[in-house]
Formats: structure tokens, C-alpha cells, sequence
């Protein structure tokens, strides 16, 4: 007990001492510092040893990211996880109503298409999603947690792991690209400006438009903008990004780069995507897993090839846009003769 | 009984309208003010203070003249023309710069603040604020609500003062008013808790009224081109209706009994 603690007074002394101090307390031990093959010989393990070090903590760092990838995979092929649950939603804006008890389930890291004609509240199920609107009945769950009854903190934290692309981009008019993709870093983290300026750039380049960092929204085109808006959303590196209506009166070139975006963006920062459009060409080559809403409710679901041989007719008028069937290409109206005879309702 | 119907149904919206602007306005506030949002609020204040300072100065200025012109020719049928500088600065310190004040800035700010906010709504800026986690009350909302607060009484001040060498220009460089008895009977007469703070206060109330409705129009807006510009038109209607009945009971409260 004696002897360790006054070797232990003995190292910190060391630790404490200068150099020179040192080095004539070690003469006094009698250690053969100053001899010549001594110092070589110890320098050339250092060098051994260093080498071996780096090698064996390289074979670490293999190991470890090899075996959290075995358990991604392995967690994503055992148990499908969702990200966003939603249970039995119902949801009316007034009188009308727009959601009737779905079900919709969103797996984590891939890409879910919800399509539908328009009008039928798309945009709405991602608003619920977002916790800005409240439905009337049934639950959403994000990453176990349900958005519905979560307190208004819970809510705004837990919004900082989901973003939305809105389909006008809704860049902010006063800001330049730049600001507007580092508005959300500046918001909720506290890092210096050049590492905020690095992310941006970094952001932007994936979308394309580092050169345009200085540009304002006012001068960017529709596609542009959308992509902006992209970068900003994905500043914060969000589990989940919400798409609405990405491709709505896109030119076919900047339609194939949002496409491509979406799959890679998705695929190399292991994001989980969902995509509310009509477009179904687009859709059906990247999504993962598609809902087809239609009537209120969830009228067909699966895969691209399970929705292309769905035997529903209301699928099937929807995959090949034919004006008329199950969704009727009439408004609601009385009769036409009866109208003729001044019957208006 | 359609109009008891069409009556009540309008009153429960108008009370609605009101509860949500009272949780707009409580919203806004209660959040804690940040070190961050300091230059958000200075930046504000050019918009609606700096900004607004030239129609502010030329309409004080012009204000102040035609009251010595006007008084002039009233008070020179009595001989008692020196008694034009009381009469000029009371009626503005008092009554006019606030209240011309508080409606050229509901003309001039808060019909930008509606529009402005009804704007960021329709673009889905508001929206898209709310998904990154920001509230737009406090991003959006509170800077200029505490701009307009800060910006409105002095607007009001820098009003009277440019109204008062307005009047002296015309009563004393044109007309001939004697200038020691211009400032120095405008000295013995004019009081400075009853007539200028009073004016300041009124100043105040008249900033939180016209910035409350300025933003709560925008941000309650409905999103199309037509709501907007309905919101900006009920802003500038609304706001100058409110300031006229409020300075009548501010009045009576602060000078009506003695």
C-alpha cells in the first residue's frame, strides 16, 4: 500500500516534471538514455509500433462499420421497421371528409409513393405526418412516438428529424441559396460559420447547384428552386423527407434529375422518403413501396410490379389515365335533361 | 330568423377571430427573446421605422404648417397670435402626433406587415418554417410586433417635433409671429407629464393596437391573392378605426376630467 503510493507520487512527479528534469532524474535511475544504439534501436520500434497501431486500429474501424452493417441489414430483413405508422386515420376539413380510417405504414430507409388523382388530400397526409394538422381519430406514429398526442416540445424536437420539400419549394424570397440552406443550421446548432459554409457547399453540390449559392430564389427556375429547397431540407440530415408533388410541371430533364436525386439521396444518406405525386411513370421506377389513395381510403398497395398487375379497376384506371370509370369524369350534377328543363340541384 | 342566424354566426366568428389573435399576440410573446433574434428585430425596425420616416417627417411637417396658418388667422382677430406656439405644439403633442402618426404607419408599415406575412402563408414559407422546426411566431411574428412597438412612438415624437418647426416656419419666418414669445410661452405652457408623456402612452397604445392587427391579418389570412389583398384593405380599416375610437378614450381619460 506504501510502495504504490509512492510510486504513484514517483509518475505524477514525472508527468509534472519539464523535460530536462526528466531527463536528469532518469540519469540518476541509471537508465542508458544518452547511449547511441539504445536510442536507435528504440526509435525504430517506435516506428514498429506506431505502424502496427494504425494498422490494428484501420482493421477496427473495417470491423466495426462491416458488422453495423451486417446489423442494419440484417435488422432491415428480419423485422421490417417503420419509421411512420399511421393507424385508422380519420380526418375532415368542415364537412368533408377527406381521410375515412386509413392504415399506412412507412419502412424505414426506403422509398413509399403515395399516389393519388388530385384533390384528395395528398398534401394533407403529409401535413398530419408533420404534426401541423390534428386528425379527428386514429394515431401517427414517428419512430414509435406518436405525433397526435405529443406535447408542442416533443413535436418541434421531433420535427428536426423530418423535413419536407413543399411543392413550391417555399424558399424564403429575402434570403440567397446559401442562406436559405444554412437557415436550419443556423437555427438549431451552434457551428462556427466556415463549418456551416463548408455543409452548405457540400449540400448544394450534391443538388447541383454550388454555383448558384449566391443566386436568389427570385432568380432560380422551378426545378432549380426545387432542388434549393432539397438542399435545405436535407441540411439538417433528417431521418425521414417528405416529397409533395416533386415532379408537378417539371420539364422532362429537370423531372430525371429530381428521380435521380431522390434514389440517390435516399440510398447514400440512408434517408427514408416519401413521395406524394400523380406522376405514375416516375414513381413507379423508384419507389420502394406505393399506397394509391383514393375514395377516402387506401384502394391498393404494394410493390411496382404488384401494383401494375393489380386487378383493382380503380388502379388500373389510374396507372393508365383513362378519363372515364370508377372515378367518374362528371362532376356530381343532376341529369342533363333535367338541367335542360331548369332544374339547377 | 335567418338574420338571428346570419347574426350569430358572424359574432362567433368575429369572437373566434378574436380568440385566435389574443393566442396569436400570447404566442408571440411569451417566447423567451433570444440573442439571436436581436438583429431580426433591428432589421424590422429599419423596415417599418427607417423607412417610414420620410412620409412621418413631410406629413408632420406640413401638418405643423397649415395649424399655424390656421391658427394664425384665428388668433390674430383676438391679438393673441403669440399664443400660436402653445397652440401649435399642444394640438400635436396632445392629438396629432399620434394619432396622424399611427394612421400614416397603418397606411404605410402595417399594410406591408399584412401583406408581407400573407405573402410568406400563400408561399408556404410559414409552413415550411413550422416543418424545420422554427416557429414562425417567434421567427416571424415577434420581431415585428416589437419593431412596430418600438418604432411607432418614436415616429410620433420625431411627427410633433418637425410639426412644431413646421409651424414656427409659417407663424414666425412668414407671418411675423414674434419668436421668443413662439418658444417661450410654448415653454411655460406645455407640460411635460400631462402633455408629452401623455402623447407618448397614447403613442404606445396606438402601436400594439395597429401592429396586433397588421400581423395577425397576415398571418390569419386566407392564402390566395384575393385574401391577401381583402387582409391588407381590413389592416388599414381596421387599424385607423381602432386608433380614432381609442384616442377618444384615451382622451377622456387623460384630460377629460381634471
Amino acid at each position: 500500500m506504501n510502495h504504490s503510493s509512492s510510486s504513484n507520487i514517483t509518475c505524477n512527479f514525472l508527468t509534472l516534471a519539464s523535460d530536462s528534469k526528466k531527463r536528469t532524474m532518469l540519469k540518476n535511475l541509471n537508465l542508458p538514455l544518452i547511449s547511441g544504439s539504445v536510442t536507435v534501436r528504440r526509435h525504430e520500434f517506435c516506428i514498429a509500433f506506431g505502424q502496427f497501431k494504425s494498422n490494428l486500429h484501420n482493421a477496427f474501424c473495417i470491423l466495426r462499420v462491416f458488422m453495423q452493417r451486417c446489423l442494419v441489414e440484417g435488422r432491415q430483413q428480419n423485422t421490417m421497421e417503420h419509421l411512420v405508422e399511421i393507424d385508422n386515420l380519420t380526418f375532415s376539413r368542415g364537412d368533408r371528409v377527406i381521410y375515412d380510417g386509413i392504415t399506412l405504414n412507412v419502412p424505414k430507409g426506403k422509398i413509399t409513393a403515395v399516389m393519388g388523382p388530385s384533390g384528395i388530400g395528398k398534401t394533407t397526409l403529409l401535413r398530419l405526418i408533420g404534426g401541423q394538422l390534428i386528425p379527428d381519430e386514429g394515431d401517427i406514429l414517428f419512430d414509435k412516438e406518436s405525433i397526435v398526442s405529443m406535447s408542442r416540445k416533443a413535436l418541434y424536437k421531433a420535427r428536426r428529424k423530418m423535413s419536407m420539400l413543399f411543392q413550391s419549394g417555399a424558399l424564403f424570397t429575402d434570403m440567397t441559396v446559401f442562406d436559405n440552406v444554412a437557415f436550419p443550421l443556423k437555427e438549431h446548432t451552434n457551428l462556427a460559420d466556415d463549418v456551416i459554409a463548408t455543409i452548405v457547399a457540400l449540400k448544394l453540390q450534391a443538388v447541383g447547384l454550388r454555383g448558384a449559392a449566391d443566386l436568389m430564389p427570385s432568380e432560380l427556375s422551378g426545378g432549380m428552386a426545387r432542388r434549393a429547397a432539397l438542399a435545405r431540407a436535407i441540411a439538417l440530415d433528417p431521418d425521414l423527407i417528405m416529397y409533395d408533388e416533386p415532379f408537378a410541371g417539371q420539364d422532362p430533364i429537370s423531372m430525371g434529375v429530381l428521380v435521380k436525386l431522390i434514389r440517390e439521396l435516399n440510398d447514400a444518406l440512408n434517408l427514408t422518403s416519401i413521395v406524394v405525386t400523380h406522376d405514375v411513370k416516375e414513381v413507379l421506377t423508384i419507389a420502394d413501396y406505393i399506397y394509391i389513395l383514393a375514395d377516402k381510403r387506401v384502394i391498393g398497395e404494394g410493390t411496382a410490379q404488384q401494383i401494375r398487375d393489380s386487378d383493382s379497376e380503380l388502379v388500373q384506371q389510374f396507372l393508365n389515365g383513362k378519363a372515364d370509370g370508377p372515378v367518374p369524369f362528371h362532376y356530381p350534377a343532376p341529369e342533363l335533361e333535367k338541367s335542360f328543363l331548369g332544374e339547377r340541384k | 330568423m335567418r338574420f338571428l342566424q346570419s347574426l350569430g354566426a358572424s359574432t362567433i366568428s368575429k369572437l373566434t377571430a378574436i380568440g385566435r389573435a389574443t393566442l396569436m399576440l400570447f404566442g408571440a410573446l411569451v417566447a423567451v427573446p433570444r440573442v439571436k433574434n436581436i438583429p431580426l428585430v433591428i432589421q424590422q425596425l429599419y423596415v417599418v421605422g427607417v423607412q417610414s420616416l420620410l412620409i412621418i417627417m413631410v406629413s408632420g411637417l406640413f401638418i405643423g404648417m397649415v395649424m399655424a396658418l390656421q391658427g394664425y388667422t384665428i388668433l390674430v382677430d383676438y391679438g393673441a397670435e403669440g399664443s400660436l406656439g402653445p397652440m401649435v405644439a399642444l394640438s400635436l403633442l396632445r392629438e396629432l402626433g399620434p394619432v396622424v402618426t399611427a394612421l400614416l404607419f397603418a397606411g404605410r408599415a402595417g399594410s406591408a406587415l399584412t401583406a408581407e406575412i400573407g405573402l410568406m402563408k400563400a408561399t408556404e414559407q410559414l409552413s415550411s418554417l413550422e416543418m424545420m422546426a422554427v416557429d414562425p411566431l417567434r421567427r416571424i411574428v415577434a420581431p415585428r410586433f416589437w419593431a412596430g412597438m418600438l418604432a411607432m412612438p418614436m415616429l410620433a415624437v420625431i411627427f410633433s417635433a418637425i410639426g412644431i418647426l413646421g409651424g414656427h416656419l409659417v407663424g414666425v419666418d412668414w407671418l411675423g409671429v414674434d419668436s421668443g414669445s413662439y418658444w417661450s410661452i410654448m415653454q411655460s405652457t406645455v407640460d411635460w407629464n400631462q402633455d408629452v408623456i401623455n402623447g407618448v402612452i397614447k403613442s404606445v397604445v396606438f402601436a400594439l393596437v395597429v401592429t396586433w392587427i397588421a400581423i395577425f391579418k397576415g398571418y390569419d389570412s386566407i392564402p390566395t391573392s384575393e385574401g391577401i389583398s381583402k387582409a391588407t384593405t381590413e389592416t388599414v380599416v381596421y387599424s385607423s378605426l381602432a386608433v380614432l375610437g381609442l384616442d377618444f378614450v384615451l382622451t377622456a381619460l387623460m384630460f377629460g376630467i381634471e
